[in-house]
């Protein structure tokens, strides 16, 4: 990884927590961001299709799912997203879901795409996410 | 060691298996709780690290189904939660013994699996008070897995109990356990008694029969002598109360204080039903095997004589265990029911000339 991919990596993710908590051990990192890149984008896709459903004890399962996973990756700025998204279901915010799971989505573009080394990719979703 | 970690998010769920399989441990990862609870019953785990909330069974739910049951060994079970303090509150209600939060450091997580595995080693305590017993035990050789039958029996009664109003505040889980770890130990005296007595192929003398009746205080006051130097220990004290009280009769002619009804504490009252269930229902140097029938019969002839009233109760309610403890746990064969027919129907005191 160059010093720009680190540098990219630690906007979206807290690098230094994550390798703590994986011991210093830069496989497991790699195999942990692998998972969660491909376990939240599918939980994601269910989130959004749980809003469209108006399924709220699914939309709590999920963004509780995703706020652990995001933690637990060191995506701290995700998590939080989560939790507001749950919090929202929770409550029964109806009106807010769609628009919260919008702003995650988004987020989550950035992120993957960081994650997937397509730097390109993260600039054009924050041009198109700059008003 | 094994341990069993629950979690319906896989990256939490990697995260806690690569760092116990780091610290040395065995791994295996279900994702809900009904899964678990499936695997747990394999007896193959002691400590289970289980998420809060997951589809199907939650993690508060499968600690609970955990804790209502028998296991052969005591289970850790950890609760990882990212909620507050009436969580904590909940979580231990259900008998979880300590928490995580996530993301966990896997520093802590070590810091808890070691708490964990010390009250694991506390096994050993029980493991080392059945030995004692068996121990005592094995100078008699005609009682074959009398403790083992015992101890189950003592469990059904005393687990039938707790689920009556009135032994609400009495007998819970941990009296239940209590009962299962001690009531091996209620003839311990008898390594006090001269093998011309306690090996006598036929009845005994009334003097001889004296001389038996003193285990009970050999066992009782070792037992009270350890609870002395030890007065928190829960389990001496039910001990010492069992040693010293199982032939007590509800009625008040039993030995060796003559207590009557509730002056008998519960756990010799409990322990003297089993023993006398059990004894009836094995062969002995002076009497054949009985059948339980007949064992039934001459517990409900004692109903409120020999024994408490309450205790028979609960030996009916819980009968087909007990039968089904009976025979899984015996290795002798039943007399003839003709044979039964022929005997007069006794307690099992050992006959006298």
């Amino acid at each position: 990884m160059t010093a720009t991919q680190f540098d990219a990596l630690a906007k979206v993710i807290n690098v230094d927590d994550l390798m703590g908590r994986c011991m210093g051990n830069l496989d497991f990192v790699e195999r942990i961001l692998t998972i969660f890149q491909s376990r939240c984008e599918e939980d994601l896709a269910a989130l959004e299709e749980a809003i469209q459903a108006a399924d709220l004890p699914r939309v709590q399962q999920i963004a509780h799912r995703l706020k652990g996973a995001c933690a637990n990756a060191g995506a701290n700025n995700l998590s939080a997203r989560a939790s507001e998204l749950w919090t929202a279901a929770n409550k029964e915010f109806t009106d807010v879901l769609a628009a919260r799971c919008a702003q995650f989505r988004q987020e989550w573009n950035e992120c993957t795409a960081i994650l997937s080394g397509d730097e390109s990719r993260y600039v054009q979703t924050s041009l198109a996410a700059t008003p | 060691m094994h341990v069993l970690v629950v979690d319906d998010d896989v990256v939490s769920a990697e995260f806690l298996a690569n760092t116990l399989v780091h610290f040395g441990y065995e791994v295996t990862v279900a994702t809900n709780g009904r899964e678990a609870f499936h695997l747990v019953r394999s007896g193959k785990y002691s400590m289970v690290i289980s998420d809060w909330e997951m589809p199907e069974m939650n993690g508060p739910e499968l600690c609970r189904q955990i804790r209502c049951r028998q296991w052969s060994g005591y289970i850790f079970f950890i609760l990882i939660t990212s909620y507050g303090a009436e969580h904590v509150v909940e979580g231990l209600k259900a008998g979880a013994d300590d928490f995580l939060t996530k993301p966990f450091q896997p520093s802590e997580l070590r810091v808890r699996l070691r708490t964990g595995e010390r009250i694991l080693s506390l096994q050993s305590r029980d493991v080392m008070l059945f030995t004692l017993a068996k121990l005592a035990e094995s100078r008699d050789t005609d009682t074959g897995l009398h403790l083992e039958r015992i101890r189950e029996y003592c469990r059904i009664l005393s687990e039938e109990l707790s689920t009556w109003d009135k032994y609400r505040d009495v007998v819970d889980g941990d009296y239940v356990q209590l009962m299962y770890l001690t009531s091996p130990l209620h003839d311990i005296g008898k390594v006090g008694i001269p093998d011309a007595v306690l090996l006598k192929p036929g009845p005994l003398t009334k003097e001889e029969f004296e001389i038996m009746k003193r285990h009970v205080n050999i066992g009782g006051e070792t037992l009270a002598a350890a609870t002395k130097a030890h007065p928190d220990a829960k389990f001496l004290s039910m001990a010492r109360d069992i040693a010293f009280t199982h032939h007590e009769r509800y009625d008040g002619a039993g030995y060796p204080f003559g207590l009557q009804g509730k002056q008998i504490p519960l756990c010799g009252r409990l322990t003297a039903l089993a023993d006398v269930y059990d004894a009836l229902r094995s062969q002995r140097v002076y009497k054949p095997k009985f059948s339980h029938e007949k064992a039934r019969q001459i517990i409900l002839d004692g109903m409120g004589t020999q024994f408490d009233p309450d205790v028979v109760a609960a030996f009916l309610r819980r009968e087909e265990e007990v039968v089904r403890i009976s025979e899984s746990l015996d290795g002798s064969a039943e007399e003839p029911s003709a044979v039964h027919a022929e005997l007069p129907a006794t307690p099992p005191e050992p006959a006298l000339v």
